[in-house]
């Protein structure tokens, strides 16, 4: 084949219609290092990926955004959890009467297909992590038995309590995907107020899955003695949904112990109250949002 | 005051993509927030075109975005643009999509093509790039200027990912006509998207 057919193939091979000899031919060339057909390609690349721009913008739903960022906030959550330190620890089973450590992710997030078994086996959850520092702690056992049997015992209600955040943190990570996997989930959005105007949150919330969870950022650490505090504003009445922490980065993010029913809801807010919260809100609003109707 | 140039815009665009690509890698999850805002109509759009199906097509923005929050490193700012490797990404797995779904139905569906209004520039995002609504419009243009035969087997092969014989099959042209025209399309919008498609701007990086 000579170089004039060669770079002829420069805009099949970009639109990926090279099949069969041809594409073997081309390939080989290439790597041969012919320059001029490499400069035709690197055109006929920029064409074919100028086509994308002829389809138009379409902005996406807004709850596609919320799903992907809660997928992205629970891959963080997981890999902290990895790298949380564990010391070597005697060998300790689940307790049998605790939740399992293994959730179910539900709908989403979908492991993709190029990456499928890298970061799945790295959620694998974190009992794999563990494994090979409990076979290592099965031999400290052997190696030390009596003489530090107190040390092993303070160790191992350390690596007892470590378990026990990890479950409660799965089983808030489970709760989650519970919530954004609901039937019908709506997404409330909420925003900072006069004296937050960085804040912002989302509620997704479920009245048929019987669900909800709220979602805070850039809100400012509270002051001493005081929390944020959730209400839902049925008609003119508050009622409060719990306070709840902010971490170091100001996101926070809270179950609603008591899922609202569809109709009726005004509003969500969340207000500064005195450590422990109120009956009824009292302190400046930091977040707000109100809720559309939709049926 | 002189307007930046289209190799400027493309330029900071890109050194701001994959700086968020960067932090994305350092798993700051507000960089992937940035990308997102910054790309996903575009994503969501192309997906569309490409997949036809809302649904399938908010799959697939999920795919996309997940992919580069987990396996950023695949991303090489070296090797070319970020918006080069995104589009590419998308296109490859929307069409992976819509050929698992030809397959399951046991059938090439009838692909309608596009009407001219439909590449129109008059999709304007305030979050796009400034050098992403040039583009825009640049391709708008000189898909304007196509044969519409040329036109059309250039959007059956990139949107529909047809091959050769299946766009001839579908256009009951001769296979032969139909690489021809694919070709002379392809090189009829490199000429005129100029500037856009000679110096390799969204596929190959800066010199």
């Amino acid at each position: 084949m000579d170089q004039d057919r060669f770079i002829e193939l420069a805009p099949d091979y970009a639109l990926g219609l090279l099949e069969g000899e041809d594409l073997e031919q081309f390939e080989r060339h290439l790597a041969a290092g012919c320059e001029a057909c490499e400069l035709e390609l690197g055109r006929m690349d920029a064409v074919g990926d100028a086509l994308a721009y002829a389809a138009p913008l379409v902005a996406p739903p807004a709850e596609l955004r919320d799903r992907i960022l809660l997928a992205v906030d629970a891959d963080l959550a997981a890999s902290k959890r990895e790298q949380a330190p564990v010391a070597p620890p005697p060998h300790v089973a689940p307790r049998a009467d605790g939740p399992s450590p293994n959730y179910s992710p539900g709908p989403w997030p979908q492991p993709d297909r190029a990456g499928a078994s890298a970061p799945a086996a790295k959620r694998g959850g974190f009992l794999g992590g563990l494994a090979p520092a409990l076979a290592f702690a099965g031999v400290l056992v052997a190696v030390l038995s009596g003489v530090h049997a107190l040390k092993l015992r303070s160790q191992l209600a350390l690596v007892r309590a470590d378990l026990e955040r990890v479950q409660a943190e799965n089983q808030e990570l489970a709760r989650i995907m519970d919530i954004v996997g609901s039937p019908r989930l709506r997404v409330v959005a909420l925003g900072g107020q006069a004296g937050t105007p960085g804040a912002e949150g989302r509620v997704l919330w479920s009245p048929e899955g019987k669900k909800a969870v709220l979602y805070a950022y850039g809100l400012p650490k509270p002051p001493a003695g005081k929390d944020y505090q959730l209400w839902v504003i049925e008609g003119s009445t508050p009622r409060s949904e719990g306070v709840f922490p902010v971490d170091e980065k100001g996101q926070a993010q809270h179950v609603l112990p008591e899922v609202p029913a569809a109709g009726g809801v005004g509003a969500f807010a969340v207000t500064l109250e005195p450590a422990g919260g109120l009956s009824a809100p009292s302190g400046p609003m930091v977040l707000l949002g109100s809720v559309t109707q939709v049926n | 005051m002189t307007l930046p140039s289209a190799r400027e815009l493309a330029s900071e665009a890109n050194a701001f993509d994959a700086e968020l690509m960067q932090r994305v890698r350092a798993r700051d999850a507000n960089a992937l927030r940035a990308l997102y805002d910054r790309h996903s109509s575009m994503v969501y759009g192309l997906g569309l075109r490409i997949v036809r199906d809302p649904a399938e097509a908010e799959d697939l923005v999920q795919d996309v975005f997940l992919h580069l929050w987990r396996r950023s490193e695949l991303f090489d700012g070296a090797r070319g643009a970020f918006l080069g490797w995104l589009v590419s990404l998308v296109r490859n797995r929307a069409i992976d999509r819509l050929r698992a779904r030809r397959t399951k139905e046991q059938k090439t569906d009838a692909y309608e093509v596009e009407r001219r209004s439909d590449v129109s520039p008059r999709s304007v995002d305030p979050n796009e790039t400034a050098y992403a609504g040039e583009l825009r419009m640049a391709v708008a243009k000189s898909l304007a200027a196509l044969p519409e035969a040329q036109r059309t087997a250039l959007e059956l092969a990139y949107y529909g990912g047809m091959s050769h014989s299946e766009i001839a099959e579908q256009l009951e042209t001769p296979l032969g006509t139909v690489k021809a025209r694919i070709r002379q399309g392809m090189l009829r919008m490199r000429d005129l998207l100029g500037d856009f498609a000679a110096a390799g701007l969204i596929a190959e990086p800066e010199e």
